[in-house]
């Protein structure tokens, strides 16, 4: 009977440790910092960011409690950059990475002055406003999705990727816009940029329609490059693995 | 009957008008998409009502015999066709042709040249109109 007792005292203790564990799990750290005009995000972590549709120089981050003291959340106010990296070594880094795939970091702010976003981890961008600065670039050798209505920048949006890279940006409103790509990278959309430059040696998926002056391609590497609307100049050097679509350019007569 | 023979030898004239270039231009769209090549395309257009007036298409390729075969076949195909020819031959090596049709005026010229390909295609749609001296 003891034995019972202690068997089933055993079980309940074990049911409550997971259940203090998971509410450990789900438990989060809300951070606001402030700062007008970050420029740069910087991130070695999985992080989820939400470029919000308010002028607000708020900066809301949010952690799950249990890496919290691990992570180094940083404003650089003199260069303008936010970054996200590992503090201490204490825990192991991939353990943090992991935990952090599940619930990642979670960032909302205001996008009038980026300039710059560097991924080298998991990272998701939502576009609620897409309005960024003159010149905005996207370096990524992580695992990298963007999703929003339109990226506004009114002179130049460039992306290069090494890692794997997926836009889904419905509009891109630029006058350049430059796909640089060694990895994988998955574009579609539509663009008024006058000038477009794609430089492939990775893998692409590319549908854009455009309204261009030039449009260059060159590519060794594969996948499909497809381009629809009006270019009044093409140029397209390949190696020929990829597909080059192009045909589609220019169809009214 | 005599009817019906006319009205066949019209619509067989019909597709042929039709098929003009029809040749060389899938055989330039295919080298574009999936060739180991050089491309260039530019379209002229009305600045005031942005048709299109003249499209130029250029293709080089190097080191692809096999290609250079298939054009000038593709040109020879369409020599019934054409309003204009010029040929050029020296020797095995270099062959030159211009092809002209008329209405809408095209200028389709090939270049082969050792192993050295180049294929330029110039459609003019309508003549411009005022061109400044």
């Amino acid at each position: 009977m003891k034995n019972m007792m202690f068997g089933v005292t055993v079980i309940l203790a074990l049911l409550c440790g997971v259940t203090v564990l998971s509410a450990q799990d789900a438990n989060i750290q809300n951070l606001t910092l402030h700062h007008a005009c970050i420029e740069e995000i910087h991130s070695t972590l999985p992080t989820c960011i939400t470029i919000a549709n308010n002028s607000s120089d708020a900066i809301e981050i949010s952690l799950p409690v249990n890496v919290e003291p691990y992570i180094e959340i940083e404003v650089d106010k003199k260069d303008n950059i936010l970054s996200f990296d590992i503090k201490e070594q204490s825990m192991e880094r991939r353990n943090i990475v992991s935990l952090l795939e599940k619930n990642p970091i979670r960032v909302s702010l205001s996008s009038a002055s980026l300039t710059d976003i560097l991924n080298t981890s998991d990272m998701s961008i939502t576009f609620e406003d897409g309005t960024v600065s003159k010149w905005f670039q996207v370096i990524n050798t992580g695992t990298l999705f963007i999703n929003g209505e339109a990226l506004n920048a009114k002179d130049k949006i460039e992306y290069r990727n090494t890692g794997t890279f997926t836009s889904q940006i419905k509009h891109y409103n630029t006058d350049m816009l430059f796909l640089v790509n060694t990895g994988f990278l998955y574009t579609n959309g539509t663009t008024t940029a006058k000038y477009i430059e794609q430089a492939s040696t990775g893998i692409e998926n590319t549908d854009l329609e455009v309204a261009c002056l030039k449009l260059s391609i060159h590519s060794t590497g594969s996948g499909v490059i497809k381009y629809k609307g009006s270019a009044d100049e093409v140029e397209v050097l390949s190696t020929g693995k990829a597909k080059i679509r192009t045909s589609q350019l220019n169809r009214e007569e | 009957m005599k009817r019906l023979l006319i009205l066949a030898a019209l619509f067989v004239i019909a597709v042929a008008e039709c098929d003009a270039q029809q040749r060389i231009d899938d055989l330039l769209n295919r080298e574009i998409e999936s060739g180991t090549t050089v491309f260039r395309m530019a379209v002229k257009r009305d600045p005031a009502t942005g048709e299109i007036i003249k499209r130029v298409k250029e293709l080089s390729a190097t080191g692809n015999k096999q290609l250079a075969k298939e054009f000038i076949a593709a040109f020879e195909s369409e020599r019934e066709s054409v309003d204009g020819w010029e040929e050029n031959r020296r020797g095995s090596n270099v062959v030159q042709i211009t092809a002209v049709w008329l209405d809408p005026k095209r200028i389709y010229t090939l270049t082969v040249s050792g192993s050295t390909l180049n294929v330029f295609a110039q459609t003019i749609f309508r003549e411009e109109k005022n061109k400044s001296k």
